[in-house]
C-alpha cells in the first residue's frame, strides 16, 4: 500500500510526532522515525509514513519536497503539517484548520495559481480556511489586512509542496495550527518578539499538531475510501478485468481510451455488464484475431455505443453510397467524409491507370445522390 | 450568505449599497480602494462559491455599455449590453462563467448612472444611424442574472426611467430566476422584455443547480404577462438526452398552459456548446455530470459542441413543435453558428 509523506518546515514543528516514538515506545520502522539527528532536508522513512523537514521558504519546501517524493517511493499523499498566522480577528491562537485552497504572494503581488487541497472524509470535524503562502514573513498590521482579503491564514511553505505534490501528481492536503496573529502587531520590536515567543512555545504547538493528527486525521487517510480515492480513481473492475485479459491487447492509448469511454458508459448509465458480453463474444467468434485487434473492435462497439447518432449517420451514408457503386468500382474506390460531421460533402481517394478506370468513377460520382448526402450531412435522418 | 462585503472607500455611503449590505446576509465588511486589486488575482476554485462567497461593492470603470456577439438577438438591429454585476448566486453546470473570471466571488457594480449616461449616448450616436423602424437594444445579464437579486441591488428602476424617456431603446433582462417584484413595481412598458432562459423541468433540476424550478419560471413569467409587462424565452442551451423531443414536447404544453405565447415577444434556442477551457471546467467541477457522456466534439471554431448534423437537427426539432403552436416564424430564433 502507498504510504503518505508528512511534511514539516521546522523541525519544532515535527517534534512531537518524531518524540512519539521513545514516549510511546513504538516501533520505529513502523510509525515516526525518532529525533535522533538533524532531520532538515532528509527524508525519514518508516513503513506507515514517511518524514520530511524542509527548512523555511517557499523554494526550499518545493524543492526538498519534489526531491523526496520523486525517489521511487510512490507516495499516496503529501500532507503539510505546521504552524500558521492568522489573520483576522474571528482567528484564536491554538484554532487547527483543514486548508482547503493554497495561495502565494511574492511580496509585491499575489501568485495567479493556486493549488486546491484534498479533502478526506474526516474533514468536516475540522475547520477549513483558504491559506497564502508568502515569500517574507508577515509581521505588520497593514500586511495581514491586504492579505486577508485573499486568505485568512498565512505560512512560508505550504505552496512550495503543493507546487511539487502537483508537478509529480500526488494529492496534497495542508492542515495548520494557528500560533500569532499578526494583524494585531503594531509595533517592529512587538513584531519580532512574536518569533521569539513561537519558538519557546514550539513544542507546545507540535504536540497540538501531533494530537489533531491523530485524532482527526490518520485514521480517515488507512480508511477504504480514501485508498480507493488515491488509486487515482482507478476506473471500474470492467477496465481492470479488460486490461488484464490475455486475449485482448491494450496499447498505452487504447487503454486511456477505453478508461475514458468506461466512464461515459457509467455517466451514461450503462450497465458494463454489456461490455464484457461484448468482449466475451470477440473472445469467442473471432479465435484467430489477435489480441489488439479484438480490442480495438471492442473499442469500436463501445464508440458506437457511446455515439449513437454519429453511427446512424455514418450507416445512413454508407447506405447510399452502396446504392448506386457497381461491384467493380466499389474495390476500386475509397470514400470518405469528416468523421465528426463538421465538413459537408465527401473525399474520393482512387488510382487511375486508364480510360475506363476514369469512366468508373465518373460513373460512382454521378451515381451518388448529392443533395441526399448533404441531407444527411445537415442532421435530416 | 455572503462571508466577506468588500466595499470600495469612495461608494461605502451610496444608497445602493446601503440597500445591499440590508438585504443581502453577510459576516464581515471591509473598506479597500478598487476591487480590481483583488477580484480574480488569483484562481479561486469556482465551487468555493457553495460554502465561502465574498461579495465587492464597486464601480465598474472602463467601457460601460459594448457591442454585443453577432448571434446576441434578432437580426438587423444593433445590440450592447451593459454589465451591472460579475457572476451569479446560481450553478449551473454548463454556465461558462466558470472558466470566465477565475473567482466565483460576486460584484455588484453601483454606478448606474454613469452606466445610462454612456447608454444614452450611444442611443444618441445610434439612433441617426437607424431607420425609423429599428431599435437599439441593450441586454443585461450577460455576466450575472439581472433580475436574481434585484431587491437587493435595486437597480432596474433606474434603467426603467431611461426606457421610457428613449421609446426605440430596447432592455432585455436576462433570468433564471424567479424574483419579479421590482418589476411589477414598475409601470410596463413596450420596450423592456424580460426573458427567460427555460428548460424542460427533469433537465433543469440536474443540470440549473439553485435555480427556481421550470415551472415557478414559468409562473414568474405568467405573472408578468398578466400585468402587462414584456416576455421573452430562451431555451438556451438545450442538453440532447433520449427523450429530449418529449421534453421539451412537455415543457411548451406547460407554457401554453400558463401563456399566451403568441403575445411573447420571441422565444430563441440555442444547443449547448462550450469554449476549450470552460468545457475543462466542468469536467473539473461536475466530473459526474451526464453532459459529459454526450456525443461532444470540438467543432469549426474550437468550441466543443454536438456535431453539426446533431445541433440541426435538434433545433429544427424544436422549430417544428413552436410552428406547431402557431407561433410566428419571425418571432423565433434559432442560434445557428452558419
Amino acid at each position: 500500500m502507498n504510504k503518505p509523506l508528512l511534511v514539516f518546515a521546522h523541525p519544532g514543528e515535527a517534534a512531537a510526532f518524531l518524540e512519539q516514538t521513545q514516549k510511546a515506545k513504538l516501533d520505529p520502522t513502523v510509525y515516526f522515525p525518532p529525533a535522533i539527528q538533524p532531520l532538515a532536508g532528509k527524508l525519514h522513512t518508516c513503513s506507515r509514513y514517511d518524514v520530511l523537514i524542509t527548512g523555511e521558504g517557499i523554494f526550499s519546501a518545493m524543492n526538498k519536497t519534489l526531491l523526496a517524493a520523486s525517489q521511487g517511493v510512490k507516495y499516496s499523499s503529501i500532507i503539510n503539517l505546521g504552524i500558521c498566522a492568522g489573520l483576522n480577528s474571528k482567528l484564536a491562537i491554538n484554532d487547527f484548520y483543514k486548508i482547503r485552497t493554497v495561495y502565494a504572494h511574492n511580496g509585491n503581488a499575489p501568485m495567479f495559481q493556486s493549488f486546491p487541497c484534498h479533502e478526506l472524509n474526516s474533514d468536516s470535524e475540522i475547520k477549513s480556511a483558504d491559506l497564502m503562502s508568502t515569500f517574507d514573513r508577515v509581521l505588520e498590521q497593514a500586511q495581514a489586512k491586504e492579505l486577508n482579503i485573499f486568505a485568512p491564514l498565512v505560512d512560508r511553505e505550504a505552496y512550495g509542496m503543493a507546487w511539487a505534490a502537483k508537478e509529480l501528481n500526488i494529492e496534497f492536503m495542508a492542515y495548520k495550527l494557528i500560533s500569532d496573529l499578526p494583524y494585531q502587531n503594531g509595533h517592529e520590536d512587538e513584531a519580532q518578539n512574536i518569533c521569539e515567543s513561537i519558538k519557546e512555545q514550539s513544542s507546545l504547538f507540535s504536540e497540538k499538531i501531533y494530537y489533531e493528527f491523530q485524532s482527526k486525521i490518520a485514521p480517515y487517510l488507512d480508511s477504504k475510501e480514501h485508498i480507493q480515492s488515491t488509486a487515482n480513481n482507478i476506473k471500474s473492475d470492467t477496465y481492470s478485468q479488460l486490461i488484464q485479459n490475455k486475449d485482448m491487447h491494450f496499447t498505452v492509448s487504447m487503454s486511456k481510451a477505453l478508461g475514458k469511454s468506461l466512464k461515459k458508459l457509467e455517466l451514461k448509465g450503462v450497465d458494463l455488464e454489456k461490455v464484457h458480453l461484448l468482449a466475451d463474444g470477440l473472445v469467442k467468434n473471432y479465435p484467430d484475431w489477435r489480441p489488439k485487434q479484438r480490442a480495438s473492435e471492442l473499442l469500436k462497439a463501445i464508440s458506437e455505443m457511446l455515439n449513437p447518432f454519429r453511427t446512424q449517420l455514418s450507416k445512413n451514408l454508407e447506405e447510399l453510397i452502396n446504392l448506386g457503386l457497381t461491384p467493380q468500382i466499389k474495390d476500386r474506390i475509397n470514400i470518405k467524409w469528416d468523421k465528426d460531421f463538421e465538413k459537408r460533402g465527401f473525399q474520393i481517394n482512387t488510382w487511375i491507370e486508364n480510360e475506363e478506370h476514369r469512366k468508373q468513377l465518373v460513373d460512382a460520382i454521378n451515381s451518388i445522390d448529392l443533395e441526399k448526402f448533404t441531407q444527411i450531412q445537415d442532421g435530416n435522418l | 450568505m455572503i462571508e466577506n462585503f468588500y466595499i470600495e472607500e469612495e461608494i461605502f455611503r451610496h444608497p445602493l449599497t446601503e440597500n445591499i449590505l440590508k438585504r443581502i446576509p453577510h459576516k464581515n465588511i471591509e473598506l479597500i480602494q478598487n476591487y480590481a486589486d483583488f477580484f480574480g488575482r488569483v484562481k479561486k476554485p469556482y465551487l468555493q462559491k457553495r460554502n465561502n462567497l465574498n461579495a465587492f461593492i464597486a464601480q465598474k470603470k472602463g467601457q460601460l455599455v459594448k457591442s454585443a456577439p453577432d448571434a446576441y438577438g434578432l437580426s438587423g438591429e444593433p445590440h450592447f449590453y451593459y454589465i451591472h454585476a460579475y457572476n451569479c448566486i446560481y450553478e449551473c453546470e454548463y454556465c461558462y462563467l466558470q472558466g470566465h473570471f477565475n473567482s466565483p466571488d460576486l460584484v455588484f457594480f453601483v454606478n448606474h448612472n454613469e452606466i445610462i449616461a454612456e447608454m444614452q449616448k450611444v442611443y444618441d450616436r445610434e439612433i441617426i444611424k437607424q431607420e425609423a423602424d429599428k431599435k437599439i437594444w441593450f441586454h443585461a445579464g450577460e455576466f450575472s442574472d439581472s433580475l436574481a437579486l434585484s431587491h437587493a441591488t435595486n437597480e432596474i428602476s433606474l434603467y426603467h426611467n431611461f426606457f421610457e424617456i428613449n421609446k426605440r431603446a430596447m432592455l432585455e433582462l436576462r433570468t433564471k430566476s424567479a424574483n419579479i417584484n421590482e418589476i411589477l413595481k414598475l409601470k410596463p412598458l413596450p420596450n423592456i422584455v424580460t426573458s427567460f432562459s427555460l428548460s424542460p423541468s427533469q433537465r433543469a433540476k440536474k443540470t440549473d443547480l439553485k435555480t427556481p424550478s421550470t415551472k415557478h419560471r414559468i409562473l414568474a413569467m405568467s405573472k408578468l404577462q398578466n400585468s402587462g409587462h414584456k416576455v421573452a424565452i430562451h431555451l438556451d442551451p438545450i442538453v440532447y438526452e433520449d427523450n429530449f423531443q418529449v421534453a421539451y414536447q412537455e415543457l411548451f404544453h406547460e407554457l401554453d398552459q400558463n401563456l399566451d405565447l403568441t403575445k411573447v415577444e420571441y422565444i430563441s434556442a440555442g444547443v449547448v456548446r462550450f469554449t476549450k477551457d470552460v468545457y475543462a471546467q466542468v469536467e473539473k467541477n461536475y466530473p459526474q455530470s451526464d453532459i459529459h457522456a454526450a456525443e461532444m466534439i470540438k467543432s469549426f471554431d474550437g468550441k466543443v459542441r454536438y456535431p453539426r448534423p446533431m445541433r440541426r437537427w435538434m433545433l429544427s426539432s424544436i422549430e417544428d413543435q413552436l410552428l406547431k403552436l402557431k407561433i410566428n416564424t419571425e418571432k423565433i430564433y434559432l442560434c445557428m453558428e452558419d
